[in-house]
């Protein structure tokens, strides 16, 4: 009976409500934590979005540009066979209409192929033109080269695992919490038991977001 | 001398709610894992969601830039055959005119379709249609394979159209998963009220009929919740 009244006394239950105050507190600043974590998660995924759009518009421009410049430099070099076969006959005025051609509207269609009809640096042994390399060398020089939607989906993966972590977390703590919320409107011995099973899962749930957070850390170099 | 009567032993008054408190522990950590499920759900059916989001995106890209190669391709396929077909008639008109003895106009028509066959056959180095050997035409009247052209167009389209539908599919089922745990908790939320009306009422017969509903609420939304994760 004096053991029951001494855990009934005014003190305990002031102890335990501070205690809760406590718990309360740390679960707020978890479900706030979880909550900057989501919402950095979301704008990655909306970031990663938007420039998977960029890239696929800069993309197709790139291979619009190429193949625009390839189809011209195919009309060059159909051009010019035609010219050559002009300019070999025994015909005067077809020689003649061979040697206008290259000198006039073969220059002119050449403008219009370059770099690619123009420039060595694509020129293939066949006759043709190195169609991929131009491709390569138009995106590398494109400002939409540096965005990497993958790369910000990745990151924004890892802080999707990192809020699922820290949920548990949360859960811990509210477990916490309603144990120590027993304590508060419970009797005796059992308010005893009640308060330190609370108070165990708030150690636990500490130890555990802290380790959350290193690993995370570690895993994200310092992002966490 | 009166012999007292046995005194009945009385059942523990505090029984029902004892029972209504375990089953509130019970049901506030079946509640935690619950939650946990539904936002771990919630997350994958995000993930899914962008994934298939960003496929749509790469598939409208890729369809994009196979329509920019397939134009290229039949534009100068268009081309080649036009070519070849001025420089055979060409030909043909050239005979037609040597028969009628105009020897002139014949020369002059023989150089044109020499001038439109050598157009055809630089212009076939340029095209896909006539230097791949899987499309290429196998003799010289022949045409290139285009079915089988068109086909290979659209493999790379056609698989990122697949993997979209497959992320499609996995966003519904776990968003309908997040969205059913959802349901699951509002049950739970139910059985509080009724584990915390058991703990007020006085009456037995009340303590016992609110602990029995929540604990049949209880028992339903872990079923449901097994059904949900497994299924």
């Amino acid at each position: 009976m004096q053991t029951a009244s001494r855990f009934d006394s005014p003190r305990w239950e002031l102890a335990t409500a501070v205690v809760i105050g406590i718990v309360s507190l740390s679960t707020a600043l978890a479900v706030w934590w979880t909550s900057t974590i989501a919402s950095r998660r979301a704008d990655l995924n909306r970031q990663g979005m938007i420039d998977a759009i960029k890239v696929q518009a800069g993309t197709n421009e790139d291979w619009r540009k190429a193949y625009e410049e390839a189809a011209y430099a195919a009309r060059y070099a159909i051009g010019a066979a035609e010219a050559e076969a002009l300019v070999a006959s025994d015909d005067p005025g077809a020689r003649a209409r061979g040697e206008n051609l290259k000198a006039y509207l073969l220059p002119n269609l050449q403008l219009m192929a370059a770099p690619l009809g123009s420039d060595l640096e694509y020129a293939l042994p066949a006759g043709t033109y190195d169609i991929p390399r131009r491709i390569q060398d138009l995106e590398a020089g494109s400002d939409l080269a540096a965005l990497d939607p993958a790369e910000s989906f990745a990151t924004a993966d890892r802080l999707g695992a990192q809020q699922r972590w820290l949920v548990v977390g949360s859960v811990l703590l509210a477990i916490s919490l309603f144990w120590l919320a027993l304590a508060q409107i419970g009797h005796g011995r059992r308010r005893l038991l009640t308060f330190f099973v609370g108070l165990g899962f708030f150690a636990a749930s500490l130890f555990y977001l802290l380790v959350v957070s290193v690993v995370f850390a570690l895993i994200q170099g310092g992002a966490a | 001398m009166s012999e007292s009567l046995p005194v009945p032993t009385p059942r523990s008054p505090d029984r029902w709610k004892t029972a209504a408190l375990v089953l509130t522990i019970l049901t506030t950590v079946f509640a935690s894992v619950l939650a946990a499920l539904q936002t771990d759900a919630d997350l994958r059916a995000s993930t899914a969601d962008r994934d298939s989001q960003s496929l749509a995106v790469l598939a409208s890209g890729e369809l994009q830039r196979t329509g920019i190669v397939a134009n290229y391709e039949f534009s100068l396929l268009v081309e080649i055959i036009k070519d070849l077909q001025t420089g055979t008639v060409l030909e043909l008109t050239a005979l037609e005119q040597q028969a009628r003895g105009e020897e002139g106009n014949a020369e002059t028509s023989l150089l044109l379709a020499a001038a439109a066959k050598a157009r055809s056959e630089h212009g076939q180095a340029f095209s896909t249609l006539y230097t791949d050997s899987r499309y290429a035409p196998t003799d010289e009247s022949a045409f290139p394979d285009l079915q089988a052209y068109s086909q290979d167009l659209y493999i790379r389209p056609n698989e990122i159209v697949a993997q979209q539908n497959e992320a499609a599919d996995l966003y519904h089922l776990w968003s309908s998963r997040a969205d059913a745990y959802v349901t699951v908790l509002t049950v739970l939320a139910v059985a509080f009220f009724l584990f915390g009306l058991a703990q007020t009422v006085q009456a037995l017969q009340l303590q016992r009929f609110f602990v029995l509903s929540g604990t049949l609420l209880l028992a339903g939304a872990i079923l449901w919740t097994v059904s949900i994760t497994l299924g």
